[in-house]
């Protein structure tokens, strides 16, 4: 038996090696072994931005909101919604996004929420693909503790493991960076930390690193050109695919999701968000995307019925904004949302209730460049 | 717990330790443990049927100490029958009940009846149909003579639920596993090192051959309608290596892990595809289940004694219930019987037992002939494999006749095909390990064995790092819903 286990211990040291690194990595960078509980609950300033562990998000949203006190506003969809930030409102503000990629899952992420914990006030993402018919994801009923449980404290080797060998060897890691922290933010997960990348306290998402890449005109940032997106229309594929007509089921569920905020007193200010003027003019001429010429004509209805408001973003000039303060295909830059916000605020929206013109238009004017208004 | 999961990673070094070191090699506490150990095993999968497990046991334990106390030969027969049939029984409710209710309901239906059953929304408590054969065979065993009754009934339960083979075989015997049970267990540098060597070598076959081909398998099967014949021939071939790498895979996990623990187990596969016809197929392929059936209904029956019409009889008879025995679906049950008609020639021909000895023993390649008779026998498993994996009957058909269609002389066509290519390579690496190792217990039981050792753990290592670089994305073991 000595002989036995001598020889084996021998036999695993390599092995040992080889799982110690990417557990030493993973324990660093705080992407497992963690809790963030204590981290949301506190007022230190962090940024938690993951790399193999984006599940985590929705406990991070679903238990600042349920541990925090009420915010007036939220901004409330996909990841298309993450620039709205805290600075931008007068009154107390999260943003929501990135836990809705899909319209039945509104209702539920709202349902998990106390009603004393509600907003007054939701900007609400619409998806433009939300609406395509030939996208059927509304079939699959989203667990009603999706955001609750969804916190993966140990990683599972593999094949994670695997991913971060591979991830090495294509030199997505510094090991150095994993020392190195010269702000006095909080960095959470790897994304955090080698990209600078991740979720802000008030819930808005910074994308520092890709910020940086953009700034430099760096062709290996993600999308460069928008070439993934151009990529993805050709394939009709990921969030592109063809279709012709408004489905109507999505019409159902907006109609519901509405109904719920009028019985929750919550005001809905909708938006179609916006898409960069190539990637506009691309789907525009295209014949596979006809459902979006119709998207605002038939939503329309059924938010006047509630007596709310929708905005229609999609042509990102129509904010006053351009391609160059686009972060890719299909998420404008901070300083984009902040001229969609004014957009709104000049049409007479609610939302003058809660937000200044005057101020959104003087940090405009000091913003710290294409991308971003304030900084972290 | 997985075989291939993290947590069996952990549980299986903690037992080890626990159970060579703390039970002290006292025979009582090493059962004891095992069987703790064991139950908590099932219990991971479903805690809830674990009492159904428990009961299984017992009903067999006391019918069994019934059986042997008893004198009279008709009550015995009746105790016999007793265990058969409340065993069958669970079998039958669990598994069959559904099948046989929607099927009896549309038999009525085709003679303008119309038929409502209830049907049972029950899970199927894992490793029923193998820890039920056990039990089976203890008592059948006994009733025979075979063996003298376990009164304890610590060291029968081990017998049963024995982790290793719990959920999914090899189904052992009493006469085999029993005896190993009940004697003091010293520890065996040698049979360790063996276990280690057949689990490395299971977990290769899992999840780089099965898991890869499963990807494929799962695409072409489940959209078959959208392919050209020659995608559906790769569909096939990419299940026929799916099934054996995760099944043969499993059990070699299974023996690896008892030899861990001084328990030798039956042999499941002998490299059943290299076989040169069906017989000797059905020798190699699932072998504690052919051997089971062989034992307690082929002779039974008289086996290939008697006249042609018998043969025919008894032949179909246990290949309908060994497809049976897979699943409540009308596929495996033609699946069994096409197996039987394969089998039914050289029965009748009294030629099913000309290959005995693996192909092409002490040489390095087979004959022209021989060669060929591999290929036709396993065109036909493959074949058989369509019905196996089709959903439905109508689906297995389609699939036939697609391809015997002229869209086989059509290049084959479908995602990740440049994936599938490496996968194709694995399998080419897989086959030439396997044809080196024919010979032995399992493919690797002997590759360099003579090497010095920093070469030989350089191979060791290689394949671990094989499996970390070609693991495909992991699946459930096939035969767990058996």
């Amino acid at each position: 038996m000595k002989k036995f286990l001598i020889q084996l211990l021998l036999f695993s040291i390599p092995f040992l090696i080889i799982l110690g690194v990417p557990s030493y990595i993973l324990w660093k960078s705080k992407e497992n072994f963690y809790r963030i509980d204590s981290v949301i609950s506190s007022n230190e300033k962090y940024l938690i931005g993951y790399t193999y562990n984006e599940i985590n998000y929705g406990f991070l949203k679903w238990d600042y909101l349920n541990t925090h006190e009420k915010k007036t506003v939220w901004a409330l969809g996909s990841s298309r919604v993450l620039q709205f930030r805290k600075n931008m409102f007068d009154a107390s503000f999260y943003n929501a996004g990135y836990m809705t990629s899909k319209l039945n899952e509104f209702r539920p992420f709202l349902k998990n929420i106390p009603d004393n914990k509600l907003p007054d006030y939701i900007i609400l993402g619409l998806d433009q693909w939300m609406f395509n018919d030939n996208w059927d994801h509304l079939n699959v009923i989203p667990d009603k503790n999706l955001w609750r449980n969804n916190f993966t404290l140990y990683p599972k080797p593999y094949p994670l493991y695997r991913t971060i060998y591979e991830d090495i060897f294509a030199g997505k890691y510094s090991f150095a960076s994993l020392f190195e922290d010269k702000t006095s933010v909080k960095k959470i997960g790897l994304n955090a930390i080698m990209n600078d990348t991740g979720f802000r306290n008030d819930g808005s998402f910074f994308y520092g690193g890709q910020i940086d890449k953009l700034i430099r005109n760096d062709s290996t940032m993600e999308d460069f050109n928008y070439a993934n997106t151009f990529e993805r229309i050709k394939k009709g594929e990921g969030h592109f695919e063809y279709g012709t007509f408004v489905n109507n089921k999505a019409l159902i569920e907006l109609d519901k999701i509405l109904a719920y905020c009028k019985l929750k007193k919550i005001r809905v200010i909708a938006i179609l968000p916006p898409f960069p003027n190539k990637i506009f003019i691309k789907l525009k001429e295209s014949h596979h995307y006809d459902y979006m010429k119709s998207i605002y004509q038939k939503v329309k209805p059924i938010i006047d019925k509630y007596q709310y408001e929708i905005h229609d973003l999609t042509n990102i000039s129509s904010c006053g904004s351009n391609d160059f303060e686009t972060i890719d295909g299909f998420h404008g830059g901070e300083v984009t949302y902040q001229k969609c916000l004014l957009t709104i605020l000049k049409s007479g929206s609610i939302l003058n209730k809660v937000a200044t013109i005057q101020k959104l238009e003087f940090d405009l004017l000091h913003k710290k460049n294409n991308y971003t208004v304030y900084g972290y | 717990m997985l075989f291939n999961s993290t947590n069996f990673a952990l549980f299986l070094p903690v037992v080890f330790t626990l159970y060579w070191f703390v039970t002290n090699r006292n025979l009582k506490y090493q059962n004891l443990f095992l069987l703790v150990a064991s139950y908590f095993f099932y219990a991971c999968w479903d805690w809830r049927f674990l009492f159904l497990l428990i009961f299984s046991t017992l009903l067999d334990f006391a019918l069994g100490l019934k059986i042997h106390k008893t004198k009279s030969q008709r009550n015995k027969l009746i105790w016999l029958w007793l265990s058969i049939v409340i065993n069958l029984g669970f079998l039958a409710v669990f598994k069959y009940y559904n099948f046989f209710a929607e099927s009896f309901a549309n038999g009525l239906s085709l003679i303008g009846f119309k038929a409502e059953f209830i049907t049972l929304q029950v899970v199927l408590p894992v490793g029923i149909s193998f820890y039920t054969f056990h039990g089976l065979s203890y008592v059948i065993d006994l009733y025979k003579g075979r063996i003298e009754p376990e009164r304890n009934f610590i060291n029968y339960s081990v017998f049963v639920s024995f982790f290793p083979l719990l959920v999914a075989g090899p189904i052992e015997r009493a006469t085999h596993l029993l005896p190993q049970i009940l004697k003091k267990r010293e520890f065996d540098y040698a049979k360790a090192v063996d276990g280690l060597k057949q689990i490395l070598w299971g977990i290769f076959k899992k999840v780089v051959i099965a898991d890869n081909c499963a990807v494929f398998a799962n695409l072409i099967f489940n959209h078959s309608a959208d392919y050209n014949g020659s995608t559906l021939v790769i569909g096939a071939l990419f299940f026929t290596f799916q099934i054996y790498g995760d099944f043969s895979g499993y059990s070699d996990i299974a023996i690896g892990v008892a030899k861990l623990f001084g328990i030798d187990l039956l042999r499941n596969f002998a490299f059943p595809y290299f076989s040169r016809d069906n017989a000797e197929y059905w020798r190699r392929w699932h072998i504690s289940l052919s051997s089971w059936f062989r034992d307690y209904l082929y002779i039974p029956l008289g086996g290939s004694k008697g006249g042609t019409w018998q043969k025919i009889r008894n032949v179909l008879i246990i290949f309908l219930l060994s497809g049976f025995w897979h699943g409540a679906n009308w596929t495996y049950i033609v699946w069994g019987l096409l197996n039987g008609l394969y089998v039914l020639p050289s029965v009748i021909l009294k030629t099913n037992r000309t290959n005995l000895e693996i192909v092409a023993k002490g040489k390095q390649l087979p004959t022209i002939k021989e060669f060929f008779h591999i290929l036709i026998t396993f065109c036909l498993t493959v074949f058989g494999f369509i019905i196996f994996r089709s959903n439905t009957i109508s689906q297995a058909f389609d699939y036939i006749k697609t391809i015997f269609s002229t869209s086989l002389f059509t290049a084959p066509h479908f995602e990740d095909s440049g994936k599938a290519i490496i996968t194709g390579w694995l399998i080419i690496f897989f086959l030439i390990v396997e044809w080196l190792g024919r010979e032995q217990q399992y493919a690797i039981e002997k590759l360099g064995i003579k090497w010095p050792k920093p070469i030989r753990w350089a191979m060791y290592y290689t394949i671990i790092i094989a499996l970390c670089y070609f693991a495909g994305s992991k699946q459930q073991f096939i035969y767990f819903q058996f």
